[in-house]
């Protein structure tokens, strides 16, 4: 075999590294599969974190690779005819290659917390009594939408003028459909029929688990107008791999007249032969922006 | 050293090879799609009549199987096409569109659209038997029987197009069947057409094997379509065709004709209350609307819709629990057969029924409205009833003097739709039953 397992290996690094970068700089046909493009301000440390983390992994993933290559190509025992060395460790590289490694890793965590608390700790607040917003008394931005997953599915209500979801007065949506205006921050809450959903809008970079009996609340601000997908990210039966949705961000007026069309829709009480479709059923999912 | 290198790996790559052309060879043996019989129903007739049902039902199917094809090539009847009022029920190619095995072509258009999204719950021939059926509550609908729940036509009528087509996209809350509605408009029509094309063969089967239990002697070896008078007797041949092709041409009339019974609900005038609408509003239009909803309050638990009987008194459709749909009733109340009693129904059960379970009068609390939850569609549901289902019409006035007027019906609209806010402690009725008046 001579030196085929050590080329072999070799593989291992070199081809990866080839796929992500075709990945990052290909913009369409099979190998196209980074990210789409974030859209959420909120969001954008979550792509930086994952970059740093991407880099400093590869670093590790490369280096693992050659090292191995290295090793099997210099003591292939077809052509090294020296004994075997029994070595019985090396404590000063030991310590090296423990402590290196803690260093980064608790650099990480600390530097993710604030992003961490950002997203999911941090709740959007808005002005308490005193009418004034930086305040103490400032109280948590109440969800402005609800999502319901339900295999296969997804259920979207909105607060009407209220401002609270759970009144008569709540906008029932389209199914499927999610509308929000940009430049706006969305406050939501995500509750689950059935079973475990994850409501997943990768162009939002925005992922939280729906579980039953629980309401999840999270929020965003969506800044390009688009017509972008939902998935759903958690095994939930088997028509997970159908369970799509339509997220769709537009100008806030535009996004008040999806409303007040919904609010029409709501309060029908004639008969009415074909109900008229809002206009963004147009948009199919796949001509949503990606690159 | 020389221990390692002597270890062959030829076994290896041996059982590797065959591994892969085992997997390679075994992949791709699909069974043959095929329509399966209503065995249910011929079990309900083999009791009823007294007489072997198996040459009807493999004589009924290789009827169906002449007019309207197979799963894989399924065809809209000829005598159909020819008709022009009953052509445009139902596209050739939409059908072909929606059958056959799941695939798409470069541009991402899918064939085999029914195969991909329906029949997982419905299964391949309709009849709501697929894989998944047993886990689920509702079962999945049986088109065969052409009942259909919500619609916008009367009692017995079949809905129009458009009502099977919002299904689809809207997907019926508080069930499995979810939304469809970001699928192409093309593939939801070709869809539609092939649930219509099912529930029309699925009735056409019925009717037929109707006519042989009870018209034939089938122990004599009668046929439906005896194709040995053909020759001997050309004109009772004739007639036998001529039966066949009107039941199918009667079942599909049946559809055409829904169009024009659609139930046109008119709008009360704009200013009449309207819950969820005015219940922020200004102080009268809330008096007006508490008016409306204290007035539904009393027709629900009137003796004219008398919905409290079977919702009950709460609303939480907790009245009468013991009833079951006419999907159910077909094989057990109808065949006499107590659907509570396991040995009776095993042999039904043998050929592909489901347990029967009882159908529910809705918990009206919960906000979930099956049939949508448009002001408009609780009218319809109020004044049309449910098919299928113990849920009755209610009359309108003036046609039936002893029914409801619209305004009324539109106060009971709005109580059902305060029902989810209203708190559950509270006595729903302000007046207790034994002080109660006919309205």
């Amino acid at each position: 075999m001579g030196k085929f397992w050590s080329l072999l290996f070799l593989c291992v690094p070199v081809l990866g590294t080839a796929m992500y970068l075709a990945g990052m700089y290909t913009s369409s046909g099979p190998l196209a599969m980074w990210f789409p493009e974030n859209i959420n301000p909120m969001a954008e440390e979550i792509d930086l974190l994952h970059d740093i983390i991407l880099a400093l992994s590869g670093v590790v993933f490369v280096a693992t690779g050659l090292a191995i290559f290295l090793f099997m190509w210099c003591y292939e025992c077809g052509c090294n005819k020296q004994l075997a060395k029994f070595v019985h460790g090396n404590h000063r590289v030991e310590l090296w290659w423990t402590i290196i490694p803690t260093i980064v890793l608790v650099a990480l965590a600390v530097y993710q917390f604030k992003v961490y608390a950002d997203v999911r700790i941090n709740r959007p607040m808005m002005a308490g009594a005193d009418g004034v917003k930086g305040t103490a008394d400032d109280v948590p931005e109440p969800a402005s939408f609800e999502v319901m997953g339900r295999q296969f599915e997804w259920r979207i209500r909105y607060a009407g003028e209220d401002r609270l979801l759970d009144t008569p007065d709540d906008i029932l949506g389209d199914v499927n459909e999610l509308h929000c205006p940009t430049g706006t921050v969305m406050v939501g809450s995500l509750k689950s029929a059935d079973v475990l959903h994850s409501f997943f809008i990768p162009a939002l970079r925005l992922k939280n688990d729906m579980i039953p009996g629980t309401r999840q609340i999270v929020w965003f601000q969506a800044d390009k107008i688009g017509s972008y997908e939902i998935v759903c990210a958690e095994l939930c039966g088997w028509g997970h791999y159908k369970m799509k949705g339509r997220f769709v961000a537009e100008p806030p007026d535009q996004f008040q007249a999806y409303l007040q069309r919904l609010r029409e829709k709501q309060f029908l009480r004639e008969y009415v032969p074909a109900p008229p479709q809002p206009a963004t059923d147009q948009v199919a999912l796949d001509n949503q922006p990606t690159n | 050293m020389n221990r390692l290198r002597n270890h062959s790996s030829g076994p290896l790559v041996i059982t590797t090879l065959i591994a892969v052309a085992v997997s390679f060879l075994s992949g791709c043996e699909v069974p043959i799609a095929s329509f399966s019989s209503n065995l249910v129903f011929a079990k309900r007739l083999e009791i009823d009549s007294g007489m072997k049902m198996e040459p009807a039902v493999n004589e009924t199917q290789s009827i169906l199987a002449e007019m309207f094809g197979t799963p894989d090539q399924p065809t809209w009847p000829k005598l159909l096409s020819e008709d022009q009022e009953l052509a445009g029920l139902v596209s050739q190619q939409r059908l072909t569109r929606a059958a056959g095995a799941v695939r798409s072509d470069q541009q991402d258009n899918h064939f085999g659209l029914f195969r991909e999204h329906c029949v997982h719950c419905h299964s391949v021939v309709g009849n709501g038997v697929g894989p998944t059926s047993s886990f689920l509550n509702p079962y999945p609908r049986d088109f065969r029987m052409g009942i259909f729940k919500f619609k916008t036509t009367p009692k017995g009528k079949k809905p129009t197009r458009e009502d099977v087509m919002r299904l689809l996209t809207e997907g019926i809350m508080g069930t499995s069947m979810p939304s469809f509605r970001l699928l192409k408009q093309d593939d939801l029509e070709a869809l539609t057409d092939y649930a219509i094309y099912l529930a029309i063969r699925g009735e056409v089967e019925r009717r037929l094997m109707m006519e042989a239990a009870s018209e034939l002697d089938l122990d004599k070896g009668e046929r439906l379509l005896d194709p040995a008078l053909k020759e001997s007797a050309p004109d009772d041949y004739q007639d036998q065709l001529r039966l066949i092709e009107e039941t199918v041409t009667k079942v599909a009339q049946s559809w055409t004709g829904a169009a024009s019974s659609v139930t046109k609900v008119e709008a009360p005038p704009a200013d009449y209350p309207l819950f969820g609408r005015d219940t922020a509003g200004s102080k009268e239009a809330q008096d007006r609307l508490g008016a409306s909803i204290a007035n539904g309050r009393s027709i629900f638990h009137g003796k004219i819709a008398n919905c409290a009987s079977c919702h009950g008194n709460t609303a939480m459709g907790d009245g009468q629990t013991n009833d079951y749909d006419d999907w159910t009733k077909d094989w057990t109340i109808l065949a006499k057969v107590d659907p509570r009693d396991k040995e009776h129904i095993q042999p039904f059960l043998d050929v592909g029924a489901l347990k029967p379970r009882n159908i529910l009068p809705r918990n009206l609390r919960s906000g979930i409205y099956r049939g949508g939850s448009q002001p408009v569609d609780l009218y319809h549901r109020i004044v049309q009833g449910i098919d299928g289902t113990p849920m009755p019409a209610v009359g309108l006035k003036p046609d039936n003097p002893q029914g409801l007027s619209t305004e009324e019906v539109w106060d009971l609209v709005n109580y059902l739709l305060s029902l989810p806010y209203e708190h559950i402690t509270q006595q729903s009725s302000q007046v207790p039953p034994y002080q109660r008046e006919n309205p």
